[in-house]
Parts: C-alpha cells; sequence; structure tokens
C-alpha cells in the first residue's frame, strides 16, 4: 500500500527530530563517554522550526504534491469515515498546548538558562595603578625576547600551577578541582573558541581585572575570576600568557597588518 | 484590489514576523549608556571607584554643585580652571596639581572662592561650603578619594587617585538603591540629616554659622503656616511646602532652589516628624 | 512633464545642499559669538570639535536621531535600487542587442521605468538628509563639510552628470534603436560609471566616520582629502554595496513583476511578468551568493582597523543582532530556492531533475542548522549537567568560523545547482560528449563540496589568523564551480536542441509571494545591517576622534532598533508602491505575444 503524501511528510519530521534529540547525543557520547550530551532545548525549537518550514515549503513547491497534501488534509478534516482519529488528533493537540503552557509557566527549581554575548567587548585602553594600557597596540613584551622565552614560560607555569590551575584545570582543560562549583565554568584553554581566537592584550586585560573588570553591558557576567593584578606583577600575567599558549600548542591571534 | 491587500497584508505580516522575532526570540539587553570619559571605562579599580564617587557626589554634593552654576561654582571645566585658580594672588591652598586642589578644596574650602560665590559681605574671601571632612558632610578620606576620581573623571581628565585598602568604609562596595540612610531618630536630626539648616532658621537648631539666607526663616512659621493659603491648615502646608517646594514660594524668595526630591529621600516618619516640630509652638 | 518636474526637484536639492553648506559655518559663528565654550575651542584649534548637549538643537517634536535615521535609511534604500537597476538592465539590453530578441530590450526599459520613478525619491530624501542634518547635527555636518567640502561639490556636479546620462538613458530608449543602439549602450555605461563613483563619493563619509583616515588623533586634518576618502573600510564597503545594490535592485524589480503577475488576466501578461520575475530573482540571487564573503571581507578589515570596533561588532549586544541576521538570510534563500523549486512546473522535461529537489532541500537543511548553530549555547543547569560542561562535543565544534563558512559555501552551492538544474531541463542532446560534460560537472561539484568540506576541518587545526585566509580558497572553490558550470552550460546550450517549451506564465501565484519575501526581507536586512554598520562608533560621530555629545549618544537595544527598521521598511514599501503605481499609470506596452511557448533563457 503506498503510503500519503502527508504521512510520509510527517514520518521525515519525526527522523529528523529523532535525529536531534537522540542521534546527536549519541555521537557525542560516543566522542565523551560517560555524559549524555543533549541538544539544548532552545536550539531543538529552533531547529525544528525550520526543518518543519523547509518541508511545508518542499510541499508546497510541486503543484501536484501541494494538491494531493491539500487533499489529503481535506480528507482527514471532512470525511465522515476518519471522525474518530481526527477527534483523536485534535484532542491530543489540545492536550499538548495545554500542557506545553503548564510545563512552561510551572515553578521549577531550576536556573534559569543564561543569554549571554560570547566575547565581552574589551575597553580600548584600561588604567591599573594610574597605568595606562592600550589594548590597540598592547603587545606581549615577553614574546620577543627570545633568549629568556624557556625561562619565562616555566615561570608561567610555576605561576599557573600555584594560582591558576584549581579551576583552570591541570590540563588547562576548565576541568579543575573547584570547576563544578562555578557557573559559568572555567575556560577551557585547549578549546579551540577561547585563547587560540584572541590577541595577548585581550587576555592580559581578563587576567589583570577579572570577573570585576567585565563591562556591565551584557552582564550579569557571574565571573568568579580574580583581579589578578592585586595578586601578580605585569611580567608575571605575561609569562602565565605565555605558558597557556606554550602549553596548549595554540598561537595568539596575530595583530592583523 | 483584493490582491493587492492580500499583498500588502502578507508584507506587514512579514515585518511583523521579523520585528516580533527581535523582540521575543532574543534577549532585549540594554547596551551600557556612553561612558562618562573614554579613558575610564572598562576599568575595574578605577571605573568602580568612580561609581562609588558619582555616588557620593549625587547624594552630598548635588545639591549645591547642581551643574547650573547658580548655587555653587560648576564643576565640569575644573580641568582647566584649576591652574587659573591657584595662579590668582586671592589663593591661598599650597596645591600643585589638580588632585591637591580638589582635595584642599574640599577639605579646606575657602583657601579659594570663586568670584560671587563666597559669603555675603566678606568680598569673596570666605566660602559658604561646609567642611567636607566634618559637620553633617563628614566624608572619610576614602571617600574624598573617590570624590576626586569622580571629578577627574567628569572633568575629562586622567584619575590619578587610586582606592587605598580600608578607607572608603562602606563605599568599595556600593548597593545598587542609593540608600535613605539611617532614620532620623527625632525631629532635629531629621532636620540635620536633610541639612534644611543649610538655608533656613530654623526652631530648636543652631543656625549653621553664616549659613547663607537662601531659604526663609522657619523659626517663626508656626504662627503663619495656617494662613498662607486658603483651606490649608498648618501642617498640611507645611507638608506641601517640602514635598512640593515650588508650590507656593516666599515673598523675596527666589523660586527653584529648593530641591524638589525631598518625597523620594524622607521616610514619612522622618517628614511628619519635621512637620510636627515646625508647626508646634516654641 | 515628468522630466522637468525631476529637473525641479533637483535644482531645489542643489540649492538646500548649498543652503545647507553655508549654514553650517554660520551656526558655528553664532554659537562661538554666544560665547558656547565648545565652539570656541573649535575656533582655537582646527581638530574635531568637542560638543556638548547645548551643541545640538533640539526642535520639539522632533527627535533628532530618528529624524536623520529615517531619513538616510529611506535615501539609501532608493540609491541601493536606483543604482543597482541600470547595472543588470545595462547587461539585459546588450544580451538583448546580441541575440537580437526584442524582448530583452522590452524588459529592460521596463526595469528603468520603474527606476526613474525611484529617482526622483532619492533626490527627494538625499535632500531631506542633508536638511536633517545640517540643523540636528551642525557640528559633524561642520566637521565633515572642512574635510569633505571639495568630495561634495564633485559629488554635486557627479550627481548633475547622474540625472543628464539617466534621462538621456530613459528617454532616448526608442529613437537609439538599431544602428545607434551602440551608442545607447554607451550611454548605460556611462551612467553606471557615473553612479558607481557617486557611491563611492558618498561611502567615503560613512567609512571616514567608521575608520578616520587623514585625520590626527585630535581630528586635525592633514589635508589631504584623496586619504580621507580612500580610508582602511572604504573599498570593502564600495565593494560589498556595489553587489548588495544589484541584489538589492533585483529583490525589488521581483516584487513588480510579482505584483503585476498576480493582477494580471491575459495569459501573455502573465508570462511577461514570471519571465520577468525569474529573471529578476536569477539576479538578486547570483549578485547575492559573493555577498557573505564581502561581508566577510569587510568584517575581517574593521577587526585589522580596530580589534574593539570589531569585538563591539561580533561580540558584545551586537551579536545577537547576527542572530537576526541569520533568520534574514535564510528567509532570503528558502524563499529564492522555494521559487526556483516551483519554476520547475514550467517546463515539460523537467520531470527528469524534480526528484533531485529533495536531496537539495536536505543539503540546505543541514547547511542551515550548522549556521544557526551559536557559538554559545544557551542551556539550562540541567542541560548543562548533562552535557558535562558548556562545551558541547558535537555542536561545540560547528559554532567557530570554520563551520559557518564551510556551510555558507555549500549553501550556495546548493542553490545554484538549482538554477542550473532549470537551466538544463530545457536543453537535450543525445550525443556523448554531452554526457561527459555532466559526468564533468558532477564530479566538480563533488570535488568541489569534498574541497570545501576539507579545508573546514583543516581551519580546527591551525592558528585564528591563518584560519580566516582558509575562507578564501573556500570562496574560490565556489566561484569557480559557479563559472565554470556557466560557461560549460553555454557551451552545451548552443550545441543542442531545445527539447519541450518553456511554459512561462504556468506558475503558483503562491511562489510570487517568495518574491515578495524577497524583496520585504531584503529591505528589511539592509535596514538591520545599516544600523549595526552605523551603530558599532557607538557614542561617536568620527570614530576616536568626534565624540558624540548629544543626549541620543547611547545605544538603543535591539528591540528598538528593529522597529525603527520596520518603521522604515514600512514607509519604504508604501512609497515603492507608489512609485509601481505612477510606472503603471503611463500605460504599459502590451505584453509581446507569443512569449508563453518561447524557450527564453536569460
Amino acid at each position: 500500500m503506498r503510503v500519503s503524501q502527508t504521512i510520509r511528510l510527517l514520518l521525515v519530521v519525526a527522523v529528523a527530530y529523532a535525529i536531534v534529540e537522540l542521534g546527536i547525543p549519541a555521537i557525542g557520547a560516543l566522542m565523551k563517554p560517560g555524559t549524555w550530551p543533549v541538544v539544548p532545548v532552545h536550539l531543538v525549537r529552533l531547529y525544528l522550526f525550520f526543518i518543519v518550514i523547509v518541508i511545508l515549503l518542499y510541499a508546497a513547491a510541486d503543484e501536484e504534491r501541494w494538491s494531493r497534501v491539500r487533499g489529503d488534509f481535506r480528507f482527514f478534516f471532512g470525511a465522515p469515515g476518519a471522525r474518530i482519529a481526527r477527534t483523536a488528533t485534535i484532542v491530543a493537540i489540545s492536550l499538548a498546548g495545554g500542557y506545553g503552557a503548564y510545563d512552561a509557566v510551572r515553578p521549577r527549581f531550576e536556573t534559569p538558562p543564561e543569554l549571554r554575548a560570547v566575547h565581552p567587548a574589551p575597553p580600548s585602553s584600561f588604567s591599573i595603578g594610574g597605568k595606562m594600557y592600550d589594548l590597540l597596540t598592547l603587545d606581549n613584551p615577553l614574546r620577543a625576547d627570545k633568549q629568556n622565552f624557556a625561562g619565562d614560560v616555566k615561570a608561567g607555569a610555576a605561576i599557573f600551577f600555584k594560582q591558576c590551575f584549581f579551576c583552570h584545570g591541570d590540563k588547562l582543560d576548565g576541568r579543575g578541582l573547584y570547576a563544578d562549583a562555578f557557573h559559568p565554568p572555567p575556560a577551557n584553554f585547549r578549546d579551540i573558541g577561547t585563547i587560540a581566537q584572541l590577541q595577548e592584550s585581550y587576555l592580559f586585560w581578563r587576567i589583570a581585572t577579572g570577573g570585576p573588570g567585565l563591562p556591565r553591558e551584557g552582564g550579569p557576567w557571574m565571573s568568579s575570576m580574580p583581579v589578578w593584578h592585586r595578586f601578580l606583577s605585569e611580567t608575571e600575567i605575561w609569562q602565565v600568557i605565555l605558558f597557556l599558549y606554550d602549553f596548549t600548542g595554540h598561537a595568539p591571534r596575530a595583530r592583523e597588518p | 484590489m483584493t490582491g493587492f491587500f492580500r499583498v500588502a497584508t502578507y508584507a506587514v505580516g512579514l515585518i511583523g514576523l521579523f520585528a516580533a522575532f527581535s523582540h521575543y526570540g532574543i534577549p532585549q539587553l540594554v547596551p551600557e549608556p556612553p561612558p562618562v570619559e573614554e579613558r575610564v571605562t572598562g576599568t575595574m579599580t578605577t571605573e568602580e571607584f568612580v561609581t562609588v564617587g558619582a555616588r557620593i557626589y549625587a547624594r552630598v554634593c548635588v545639591l549645591c554643585h547642581s551643574g547650573l552654576g547658580d548655587r555653587a561654582p560648576k564643576l565640569d571645566a575644573i580641568a582647566m580652571a584649576w591652574r587659573e585658580r591657584i595662579g590668582d594672588p586671592r589663593y591661598r591652598g599650597k596645591a600643585k596639581n589638580l588632585e591637591e586642589y580638589l582635595r584642599e578644596s574640599m577639605v579646606e574650602p575657602s583657601a579659594y572662592v570663586v568670584k560671587g560665590f563666597g559669603k555675603p559681605g566678606t568680598n569673596d574671601t570666605e566660602s559658604p561650603m561646609p567642611e567636607a571632612t566634618k559637620g553633617a558632610l563628614a566624608l572619610n578620606p576614602g571617600e574624598i578619594d573617590a570624590l576626586i576620581a569622580y571629578l577627574q573623571s567628569a572633568a575629562g581628565t586622567q584619575v590619578t587617585v587610586a582606592p587605598r585598602a580600608g578607607l572608603a568604609a562602606g563605599a568599595g562596595r556600593p548597593t545598587a538603591e542609593p540608600s535613605i540612610g539611617e532614620k532620623a531618630l527625632d525631629a532635629v536630626t531629621a532636620l540635620q540629616k536633610f541639612q534644611c539648616n543649610t538655608c533656613h532658621r530654623l526652631p530648636g537648631l543652631a543656625t549653621e554659622d553664616g549659613a547663607q539666607p537662601l531659604g526663609p526663616d522657619l523659626r517663626e512659621i508656626w504662627r503663619t503656616a495656617a494662613n498662607r493659603v486658603a483651606g490649608m491648615n498648618a501642617r498640611d502646608f507645611l507638608t506641601e511646602s517640602i514635598l512640593f517646594p515650588n508650590k507656593v514660594v516666599a515673598k523675596d524668595f527666589e523660586s527653584g532652589l529648593m530641591p524638589e526630591d525631598y518625597g523620594d529621600r524622607m521616610l514619612v516618619a522622618e517628614l511628619l516628624m519635621i512637620v510636627d516640630h515646625l508647626a508646634r509652638e516654641h | 512633464m515628468r522630466a522637468l518636474a525631476s529637473m525641479l526637484l533637483f535644482v531645489l536639492v542643489l540649492v538646500a545642499f548649498e543652503a545647507a553648506l553655508s549654514l553650517a559655518p554660520w551656526h558655528e559663528g553664532a554659537m562661538a559669538a554666544a560665547g558656547a565654550p565648545a565652539v570656541e575651542a573649535t575656533a582655537a584649534q582646527p581638530g574635531a570639535p568637542k560638543l556638548t548637549v547645548a551643541d545640538y538643537p533640539r526642535y520639539r517634536g522632533f527627535n533628532s536621531r530618528l529624524t536623520v535615521w529615517i531619513a538616510a535609511q529611506l535615501h539609501l534604500f532608493f540609491a541601493a535600487f536606483v543604482l543597482g537597476v541600470p547595472i543588470f538592465v545595462l547587461v539585459i539590453e546588450f544580451i538583448g542587442w546580441r541575440n537580437g530578441d526584442p524582448r530583452y530590450d522590452r524588459m529592460a526599459h521596463e526595469f528603468i521605468k520603474i527606476s526613474m520613478g525611484a529617482f526622483s525619491l532619492t533626490a527627494t530624501s538625499g535632500g531631506i538628509l542633508v536638511f536633517a542634518l545640517a540643523v540636528f547635527y551642525p557640528g559633524l555636518f561642520a566637521y565633515l563639510t572642512r574635510i569633505f567640502g571639495p568630495v561634495m561639490m564633485l559629488y554635486a556636479l557627479l550627481f548633475l552628470a547622474e540625472t543628464a546620462c539617466l534621462y538621456a538613458y530613459y528617454y532616448g530608449w526608442d529613437s537609439m534603436q538599431g544602428r545607434r543602439k551602440p551608442g545607447h549602450l554607451l550611454l548605460g555605461l556611462a551612467l553606471n560609471v557615473v553612479g558607481t563613483l557617486l557611491m563611492g563619493l558618498s561611502n567615503s563619509w560613512a567609512t571616514f566616520m567608521m575608520a578616520p583616515s587623514g585625520v590626527d588623533s585630535q581630528g586635525v586634518f592633514a589635508g589631504n582629502v584623496w586619504v580621507a576618502v580612500a580610508g582602511p573600510l572604504w573599498t570593502p564597503l564600495n565593494v560589498h554595496r556595489f553587489l548588495a545594490n544589484i541584489a538589492y535592485g533585483g529583490a525589488i524589480v521581483g516584487a513588480y513583476a510579482a505584483y503585476k503577475f498576480i493582477a494580471a488576466r491575459a495569459s501573455e501578461a502573465k508570462a511577461h511578468y514570471d519571465w520577468m520575475g525569474h529573471t529578476a530573482n536569477g539576479i538578486a540571487v547570483v549578485a547575492m551568493l559573493p555577498l557573505p564573503f564581502a561581508g566577510y571581507w569587510m568584517t575581517k578589515e574593521i577587526y585589522a582597523y580596530s580589534q574593539q570596533m570589531g569585538i563591539t561588532l561580533m561580540g558584545g549586544v551586537f551579536a545577537w543582532l547576527f542572530i537576526i541576521q541569520a533568520v534574514l538570510i535564510g528567509t532570503i534563500f528558502l524563499a529564492a530556492n522555494f521559487y526556483l523549486w516551483c519554476g520547475m512546473a514550467r517546463l515539460d522535461g523537467a520531470n527528469r531533475t524534480a526528484h533531485l529537489v529533495k536531496y537539495i532541500a536536505g543539503v540546505l537543511v543541514i547547511c542551515f542548522l550548522v549556521w544557526f548553530t551559536p557559538h554559545t549555547l544557551v542551556m539550562t543547569a540541567r542541560e548543562l549537567a548533562t552535557i558535562g560542561g558548556a562545551y558541547h562535543p558535537v555542536l561545540g565544534p560547528l559554532g567557530v568560523m570554520s563551520a559557518k563558512n564551510t556551510a555558507v559555501n555549500i549553501m550556495i552551492l546548493a542553490t545554484f545547482f538549482t538554477y542550473q538544474l532549470f537551466r538544463r531541463s530545457m536543453v537535450h542532446s543525445t550525443r556523448p560528449w554531452m554526457a561527459r560534460a555532466s559526468r564533468f560537472q558532477v564530479a566538480l561539484y563533488v570535488a568541489a563540496v569534498a574541497n570545501i568540506i576539507w579545508l573546514g576541518v583543516y581551519g580546527y587545526f591551525v592558528p585564528a589568523n591563518i584560519r580566516i585566509g582558509l575562507s578564501v580558497p573556500q570562496v574560490m572553490t565556489t566561484l569557480l564551480v559557479i563559472i565554470v558550470c556557466i560557461v560549460v552550460d553555454e557551451v552545451i546550450a548552443s550545441r543542442s536542441k531545445r527539447i519541450g517549451a518553456v511554459h512561462w506564465g504556468r506558475m503558483p501565484a503562491r511562489a510570487q509571494y517568495a518574491l515578495f519575501t524577497l524583496a520585504v526581507a531584503f529591505t528589511w536586512l539592509m535596514g538591520l545591517m545599516g544600523y549595526i554598520r552605523s551603530s558599532i562608533r557607538q557614542h561617536w560621530h568620527v570614530y576616536t576622534v568626534m565624540r558624540d555629545g548629544s543626549v541620543d549618544a547611547f545605544t538603543p537595544t535591539i528591540g528598538h532598533a528593529t522597529a525603527i527598521v520596520s518603521v522604515c521598511t514600512l514607509l519604504f514599501l508604501a512609497l515603492i508602491l507608489f512609485v509601481f503605481w505612477l510606472s503603471g499609470l503611463s500605460r504599459a506596452r502590451e505584453a509581446p505575444a507569443g512569449l508563453a511557448e518561447a524557450g527564453a533563457t536569460p
């Protein structure tokens, strides 16, 4: 028996939904055993909305297909024979809508989702204790010093393991001892999306001024990053930065000509 | 014609969809307002410090230094003006830079009096400004620093003061809402708290030395208050005059001088105490 | 009569311009006389004035920023349309002249007729913009005039030349046929050259405000206008706007054709406007394909100019505007593809390829989902726990530029592939070389997609500055496929016979709504991107040189900004509808007969 056009399209939606809800977490579980990386519900909605729109457009793009789909609908909503199925569907949709509304407003013990911007925009300059730092031109002074490079990296490593690794982890992957206590979690420096995308001056600003130095805009950031310039000298901060790049194998984003 | 309406409806609907997504589909963050001065944005130490200073300024100084230049000198051009002033023969201080000048002006207001702003009859040798570290103002050194930082920042120059540990007690972590302050326990403290004696002569309160008669003498107000406005008893009249000072302005006095924000700053209990106090026979 | 009116209008605008130029210094003088400290400072030093709130005249009932914003946006809409249309009109006219098919000539004429009506509105909105700027922002206007004075004079002269060219081109259309056609084409070329120069000059003012050049950090002008014009962002903006104008012109005339199609009763007229809509859609899509790359280039130059501006653009509050942009571009791509899919119905021979549509749709969906996936996922605390951190092992890698570039390139190839299917469905040859050519094209597509994906994956293993560079070979691959396929198709089309017929007009009415969607979404998107480009200056008139001291210096919320964009779009659509109506008043020539059965491939 030939399955009707509409049911086939609905099946496609169902398969797509299954891929999003089960397929992607399954792949994720393979890549990172022990977890079940679901697609966040916010994104699932966006994905499904888009998939449904494309399928509708696909159905409407061909005159014959479209008339078949419309015929199916006309049959479903008009034919006396389909009354039970029709009533059941309408009831099911109403119930689902009602549950959706209930689910959206019922009180729950969960923090609401975070809507934060990706990178906080740095100021063009900032000052510590009266000294101005111009982020547009600031470079790591230690990087040019090839002779002491190894020594600087080593000093940076020492500082990292004294100060930073509790949160950022001994592998620099953001999985330190205290990492689970923080939300947002500490940055994973090995990820291609963090320090590999930034210039060293940006890191200097973030480390030196910490969470309180973030712009009010786009907040609340809730960053637990301490204000390191109170504990580290300028040179020490640059040494740590050298170490971060050296250990992860990333290169800082080059200042473009 | 129906075709036209259908197309128009479709277009308006589509635009509405885009606008709706922009309103409800994404978070409506409020972008940061333009910084007071570009040089001090985003710094955690300096900016926070300046914010503290701004809060103190709004609480303490703006009453007179309102930016209009009517009651006290404007401070926006201070970054340029201080050089001329310390070069002025009338200058009696020893400041060498803007930071020192500002500190000196707060601690020792009469070191230099801007022309036209001196106490009446002193030929601009004495300043009507109270010493910031004493009396009703009683700012601590940390708060003075924060004010300097704020003034420097507002005037568009480099902030040269940094927060010193342990000085700005209570001011280092400002609360989000400007605090109404501790509740005054009696009418006289309430009058002091709101610095009514800066401009008015008041019953039961020693007049501050040389206070400018910016507002009417209120020592005898209990005699006349009930007859000032027809249909208003003394208490109603006094209440109105505190909350809406410009509704009825006493003869020979200027309108618009008295701040209109006491309704936001006073507790109801304080207002009632003050009204009772003024309306009572002395 | 219309010509006279338009001329009058132009003279008026010139007078307004002159008045505005002379008004600004007068105002400055008046302020100095009144003793305003800020302007006094200007007189003392030649740099950018430091403006305070007092330097901005305010008029009851007018919000200064909104007035200038809306006037500028409307002017840009009209200018983009008026500059874009002559470009493809010239190309269509040229094709018609070469292949001797009079229908091309008529379509080109009809296109330019719509653009004519919009021309006077362009001048009017430009005049309003100049007035508004001089009245509400005299300090800024005076400063820009001081630097760009000579350029503005040149601009006025070029505007005169543009008017002359356009009128000669339009009104000379019928008389310059046959032997005199090359002359007419040259006139069209002159029109486009002048138009592009005009755009370049006015772009320089915008880019100067974003990335000033030729002035020092205090805004003191060094004296060389050319350096001020050719700032770091000038060329990218020129290229970006040039392409976008063509696409935008195509989208608007497409809406015109769709409107006429729906209104038409006779099958000849339907066929004519269907063909016109198809052509316009093709123009809009083809011009839009390189647009993302022009956009990337522009962004790259912004980053190069100032990392802070770049991060403001891509990272701060503005990051959310790019989510809206993604939705808008998604809408445009889908509408264009839907129109192409519907267009298969015109073909008798389409059944050979129609079954491919579902695979194309599938590829588009996957690419879009990759493209929509944000860098930072919005997730609840519970989701955070199940995922095991903020980094999603599957979706995380899709959030960065390498994945996005890959997706966009494949998406563009898929769209082009649909277009190509349509063209190829009309020709048929049994010769063996044709099969070989087809196989070659398929192999080319496979190789290109493989190369694009490989470059995308490779991007994860190299540093950021090299990764950005990888987008260039990706784009080159895409463009190479498009160009080679067009050439091969032309060769095939010229050496084989046409099969079946294209039944122009055999198109459902709902497909026309795809064209309306294109026009509305394009207009709205232009408004949005214009807002982003302008507002990343934040509280600066001229970035880092001249501060905006007005009360409107703050950045509005996204909702407010998009509401203004919606208002601008509505105003523009209402006005352009008026223009459509006007051009319908002078009775259009009857649609050429016989089109319904012909197999034209524009």
